[in-house]
């Protein structure tokens, strides 16, 4: 993470992506990969 | 060689879109509001193909001589033109009106060009949920939404996330009633999108609400309800502030990390 902590909370999946992956081929990258690259 | 018009294409998330299709080989145009403000769409001509294949349009989209000329030959239209916005003297006027009024107009005219073949509006879940960031009321708290769920609105919500809703379903009901249109209609619908600005800008709201966050403030009444309500957020490792939305939370009328008694008196969004 940003700040080089893990999450206080578990994460879970409130809004769905399954339908952009499938319909719309889309793929998504893990949040932390991108806040990753972002705090580099 | 086909074209594509983003509209909103110089902003946070539609200069991403616009370098995306520019990278692809397309020939992209994004129109401005006022030509002289270079500093607010100069970024896109640094852009990787930019000198050749992007055009950068002078136009009110309000203007609808100017917005069909602008669609004409586009075979391909992003929507990705309408701001975050949360503090208005007018909650119809100002929020309401316009984006159920363009996306109207916007619709009408795009089914007068032959050469459009998809339009993708950049909406926001607020269109899916008008309670957002808060769950929808009476559902399980562990419920995964999706696009089976039917978008839930109420008239005490946010103007905001009304007016994302009621321009959400101008759309559905314009492709429920234009069954035989010449174009695909696909709409995503973004939760929080915030990161590095290409335009380097700081007047958008993916910024401003960074800003916020680093700067551990809750300035208006939308932040502070996501304080107050103790939303749970997806972005709980913000910049020196890593308890930011799982810790202890700020009431309303209060900065992050004070301790003040939470009023309730008026609806959280209205303007203070």
């Amino acid at each position: 993470m940003l700040n080089g902590q893990k999450p206080v909370g578990a994460a879970r999946t409130v809004y769905s992506n399954a339908a952009a992956t499938l319909n719309l081929g889309m793929q998504f990258q893990p949040v932390h990969v991108l806040l990753s690259e972002y705090a580099g | 060689m086909q074209t594509v018009g983003i509209i909103g294409g110089a902003g946070f998330i539609g200069s991403y879109v616009t370098r995306k299709f520019l990278s692809e080989g397309y020939d992209v145009r994004v129109p401005v509001r006022d030509l002289t403000k270079k500093e607010r769409y100069d970024h896109l001509d640094q852009l990787e193909n930019a000198v050749y294949h992007l055009d950068i349009v002078e136009m009110d989209v309000q203007d609808e001589t100017a917005l069909r000329d602008f669609l004409s030959g586009c075979d391909i239209v992003v929507h990705s033109g309408t701001p975050f916005q949360l503090a208005v003297e007018d909650p119809q006027r100002d929020l309401l009106d316009p984006p159920i009024r363009g996306t109207e107009n916007f619709l009408k005219l795009a089914g007068e060009i032959p050469s459009l073949k998809k339009v993708v509006f950049v909406g926001s879940v607020a269109s899916l949920n008008t309670a957002y960031p808060l769950p929808v009321p009476n559902r399980p708290a562990d419920h995964v939404y999706t696009e089976a769920d039917e978008p839930h609105h109420d008239a005490d919500d946010h103007p905001y996330a009304q007016a994302k809703y009621y321009a959400d379903q101008v759309v559905r009901q314009f492709v429920k009633t234009h069954p035989d249109l010449g174009f695909e209609v696909v709409s995503v619908y973004p939760t929080f999108v915030t990161g590095q600005s290409l335009s380097g800008r700081d007047d958008s709201s993916s910024m401003e609400m960074q800003y916020l966050f680093k700067n551990r403030l809750a300035p208006n009444p939308f932040v502070e309800m996501m304080f107050a309500k103790n939303v749970e957020f997806a972005m709980v490792s913000v910049v020196m502030w890593p308890r930011a939305f799982s810790g202890p939370r700020p009431p309303p009328g209060c900065t992050a990390g004070t301790t003040c008694s939470p009023t309730e008196a008026t609806p959280y969004w209205t303007s203070r």
